[in-house]
């Protein structure tokens, strides 16, 4: 939409970010479960090839991969520190994403606007 | 299936999951020192069984499936001077470790706190979400 494709390459990027704090929350509701497998969500790498190529953003699919790191006590895999740093860097990530989307629908904003 | 505000749904379940298993904890150190005839069972252990909730993609959380239970033999104690003791002074109590069941309880709790962490970090992101374009 109005030909800005730099709002629909943040629109992508938040997508794939609420993709990853969703697994988060799932590797943290899952910390004590047995033969559970931590998930992590990699999305960057294409989103940034799309951007490089001209393809559509919104054809960047996030991609969900498991853990193969070794089992604690409870034979879950899920390492609490590394989960909490994932998800209040996603946090931020995420907040930084919508600022930047904001910002640039205010500049729409002030265009249509006139003087 | 992606609900709206789907992150918190997930710490949900993982807040009951632990809820759960810290209820279980609770009742079988209640019931440390229940004493039973040898002619019965001893109380039994509860055990809380999990599984995680897949969807091939993010996964949905956890989910309790169900419970186990621990040895019904127990342990024999010889105690003659026991109302309940059998013809050769024995009763059965429970096989449970104390201190099993209370480091296993601490692990629940941290559990449960981590996924109240969450909630709190998930929250304020969907609340910056709906702030969107106010600025």
């Amino acid at each position: 939409m109005f030909g800005d494709a730099s709002i629909d390459v943040l629109s992508a990027a938040l997508g794939g970010l609420a993709a990853r704090q969703r697994a988060v929350s799932d590797d943290i509701a899952n910390v004590n479960t047995p033969y559970y497998r931590a998930k992590s969500v990699a999305f960057e790498g294409e989103l940034s090839q799309a951007v490089a190529s001209g393809a559509d953003p919104a054809s960047v699919t996030p991609t969900v991969a498991q853990s193969t790191a070794p089992v604690g006590l409870t034979y879950s895999n899920v390492d609490l520190n590394a989960e909490t740093i994932t998800s209040v860097n996603t946090q931020l990530a995420y907040d930084l994403a919508l600022r930047a989307t904001g910002d640039r629908f205010s500049l729409l904003r002030t265009a249509a606007k006139g003087a | 299936m992606s609900a709206v505000f789907e992150a918190l749904g997930i710490s949900g379940s993982g807040m009951e999951v632990h809820q759960a298993w810290m209820d279980a904890i609770s009742d079988n150190l209640a019931n440390v020192n229940t004493v039973r005839p040898t002619s019965q069972a001893a109380f039994q252990a509860r055990y809380v069984v999990a599984a995680g909730v897949e969807d091939g993609s993010t996964g949905l959380g956890v989910t309790e499936t169900g419970i186990a239970l621990g040895d019904p033999n127990g342990r024999l104690v010889y105690s003659p001077q026991h109302p309940m003791a059998d013809s050769k002074g024995y009763v059965r109590l429970p096989d449970i470790d104390l201190g099993e069941q209370m480091s296993t309880m601490i692990m629940a709790q941290r559990g449960y706190q981590a996924n109240i962490s969450n909630v709190d970090r998930v929250k304020e992101t969907y609340q910056a979400a709906i702030q969107m374009g106010r600025g």
